[in-house]
């Protein structure tokens, strides 16, 4: 169980994060917000690389830098960017982080295989990780993050350069260890937790905007999201008048979804996350 | 232990061994003086081969008793040279058939200006004796090496002075300051004579700066390049978030730290072993404190090398741990560069004041300041270990209450 109480970080006068609270059990966590909002700062903070600036993080009561090493030995993180030593294997790799982990050499070689097996990386587990393709080193450091089995997984945007395959088989894993555990997610992609995610976080203005879950955070937008057909000559109109979600051209005609306070003399439309967070960082 | 090996193993990685290894190379054949050995600070190899011939007959030391078989052991190389001038025929021709009427020759002939043709023909002869590689040159070479270095010596009273002689060097002890002149006397109206000669000794002191020059480079080029290369490639917040945690940083300085000592041990051991080939292994017993080295502590030659490799090691250290120090806050390889150049030449420098002039007592500045001799090194050396050692604990002891990143 990890609380976090009241943060708040300042990188020197500026603050990044304000007054987070949050409770945080079993289960997948998405943390979504664009670009800058303070995604990292908090993961940093839950790994014990920064320091609020104020406030605490709790584990089971006791806060995370008391419990030092027995917290970190704990958590499994994937940074947003990772480092990885380029003449390397993922297979030493691995070991290496392993040792830093304090985890057992016995059943350790198996135990790597099989992460890297559960990755799709068997076939490349002997090549050298300067050869790798973007995607294929962000599956390395999944399959780092995972190795421990962590009580607290923690994850700073895992998907980035991972192609749709990859992107279901990594859903997959990550669904099937939630149930046991905390997973936390970060990104700024919908799709990636909208099916899998108990929770979605999202912070606006440096705090806590939501905390709930998918359908709870769809419904709010329930009788605002309309579809419709727009001839070309007004579109530009339109869009002047409502929050245009998505557009799309057809023939002589733009299909467009759009969100609207007031009820619309338009076709309402089935809101999902993607609308939910297109209209909170509009 | 296993990430001690697996940080340690990134120092130790082959390519950088062998970059180390051609770098260590270049840089010794290039300027070490034992590649000059034995003619370091004389000029000629038969200075230090005549020392050596010494100590084979009469030991590391000579001894006041042993004084007449001295004095049989030139005669015996008079007469070898004699043979030699016998051999000449423009020595035959000017009638000179003996060492003695040889140096009467010398004196005259090898400074005058405006010579005879029949004078120039001796002259070039003297010249041929004296410096030509033949066995009459060997000999000439040895025998003055024997007249400037011992018998002068004993002339004038610094060997072997008795009450008579000490006389000639009274108003020399006079103008040093008492602790000085008594530990001189003292030495001059000793019994036992150290047979060290100058080359042993000053390609030690050379070298062992240069010893640390080339280990200090090394220690840092490698230290720097891993730390600095596992910033940039970001192994940090991964590591940092293990449940090593921040004590991986501990760990690196250590294996930083071990590093430099092994980097000095393993290029003094090489070293050693290329000096005992060269043939400095008679020297091992003779004491430091001989015919021009003045020193105030008892060591021989073995344990003057010991410390002076000791020093060597301590400081390769000290060089390991304070590379770290750089490496932890050089962001990029460039600012590291930057930043190593100054202080290596520092640390080099301070080695040099630091073991250079340690155990001597030397000029008349040093004789005026005997305490200062001491005292200098220890004032620059303590200092860079006490504060490299304390630095390095509080960089540490920071981490576990900063961010990190
Ligand atoms: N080391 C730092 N020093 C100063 N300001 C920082 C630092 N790191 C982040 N910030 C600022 O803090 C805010 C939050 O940054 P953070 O990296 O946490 O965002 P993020 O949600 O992870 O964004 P992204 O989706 O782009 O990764 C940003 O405004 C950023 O400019
Ligand atoms: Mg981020």
């Amino acid at each position: 169980m990890l609380t976090v109480d009241s943060v708040t970080k300042y990188y020197g006068k500026k603050p990044a994060v304000e007054n987070i609270s949050l409770s945080l059990g079993n289960g997948l966590y998405g943390l979504l917000a664009p670009n800058g909002a303070g995604k990292t700062t908090l993961i940093k903070m839950l790994t014990t690389l920064l320091k609020p600036t104020s406030g605490e993080i709790l584990y089971c009561g006791t806060p995370i830098e008391k419990l030092g090493a027995s917290y970190r030995e704990l958590i499994g993180y994937l940074p947003q960017q990772f480092g990885y030593y380029r003449g390397s294997t993922p297979v030493q790799y691995l070991e290496y982080l392993a040792a830093l982990n304090g985890m057992p050499s016995k059943g350790l070689r198996e135990k790597i295989e099989s992460v890297i097996g559960q990755v799709g990386l068997s076939d490349s587990k002997k090549i050298k990780m300067k050869k790798f393709s973007g995607g294929m080193l962000q599956r390395v450091g999944i399959a780092q993050a995972i190795m421990s089995d962590p009580k607290i997984l923690i994850l700073d945007e895992p998907t980035a350069g991972l192609d749709p395959k990859e992107r279901v088989r990594f859903r997959n894993i990550i669904s099937a260890m939630s149930k046991d555990r905390t997973v936390i997610l970060s990104t700024h992609i919908v799709s990636d937790i909208e099916s899998i995610a108990n929770r979605v976080i999202m912070i606006k203005d440096r705090q806590i905007f939501r905390d709930s879950t998918v359908p709870e955070l769809s419904a709010e937008l329930e009788g605002k999201v309309f579809e419709a057909s727009v001839p070309d000559s007004e579109y530009e109109r339109f869009e002047r008048e409502y929050f245009v979600l998505s557009a799309r051209q057809e023939q002589g005609s733009m299909a467009v979804r759009f969100y609207c306070e007031s009820p619309a003399p338009y076709r309402p439309a089935e809101p999902n996350l993607e609308d939910f967070f297109l209209v909170t960082y509009r | 232990m296993k990430i001690f090996f697996n940080e340690a193993k990134k120092l130790f990685r082959p390519i950088i061994i062998i970059l180390l290894a051609v770098f260590i190379f270049i840089h010794c054949k290039g300027f070490l003086k034992l590649n000059y050995w034995p003619q370091v600070g004389t000029g000629n190899p038969w200075d230090t081969e005549v020392h050596a011939e010494m100590i084979e007959k009469f030991g590391p030391t000579l001894s006041r008793d042993e004084l007449p078989a001295l004095k049989e052991f030139y005669g015996a190389l008079v007469a070898d040279f004699e043979e030699e001038i016998r051999k000449s025929e423009v020595f035959a021709r000017n009638g000179i058939d003996d060492y003695e009427k040889f140096c009467e020759a010398d004196n005259e002939f090898l400074f005058k200006d405006g010579l005879t043709d029949g004078e120039q023909e001796i002259y070039n002869e003297l010249i041929r004796y004296r410096f030509d590689l033949m066995p009459a040159s060997e000999l000439h070479f040895k025998l003055n090496e024997l007249e400037n270095r011992l018998l002068n010596e004993i002339e004038i009273g610094r060997i072997f002075a008795t009450d008579e002689t000490i006389v000639t060097m009274r108003d020399y002890l006079d103008r040093q300051n008492p602790e000085a002149a008594a530990l001189l006397e003292k030495k001059y109206r000793a019994d036992e004579m150290s047979l060290l000669t100058i080359t042993p000794q000053s390609v030690v002191d050379g070298d062992s700066l240069n010893l640390v020059i080339i280990s200090c480079i090394a220690v840092f080029a490698a230290v720097l390049y891993m730390l600095i290369t596992d910033r940039l490639r970001g192994i940090y917040p991964i590591a940092l978030s293990s449940k090593t945690g921040r004590k991986i940083f501990g760990i690196q300085a250590a294996v930083c730290g071990l590093f430099g000592l092994l980097a000095g041990i393993i290029v003094c051991a090489v070293y050693g072993a290329a000096l005992m080939s060269k043939g400095a292994g008679v020297f091992l017993d003779c004491p430091m404190d001989n015919y021009y080295h003045d020193m105030w502590v008892k060591l021989d030659y073995r344990q003057y090398i010991l410390i002076k490799a000791a020093a060597v090691v301590i400081f390769t250290g000290a060089a390991g741990l304070l590379s770290y120090i750089i490496g932890r806050f050089a962001t990029n390889y460039i600012s590291g560069l930057a930043v190593s150049i100054p202080v290596l030449v520092a640390l080099c420098g301070a080695e040099f004041f630091a073991t250079a002039h340690i155990f001597r007592v030397e000029s008349a500045w040093v004789y005026s300041h005997f305490w200062s001799s001491v005292a200098l090194p220890f004032a620059i050396t303590l200092p860079i270990c006490i504060g490299v050692t304390v630095a390095v604990c509080l960089i540490l002891k920071r981490d576990g209450k900063r961010d990190i990143l």
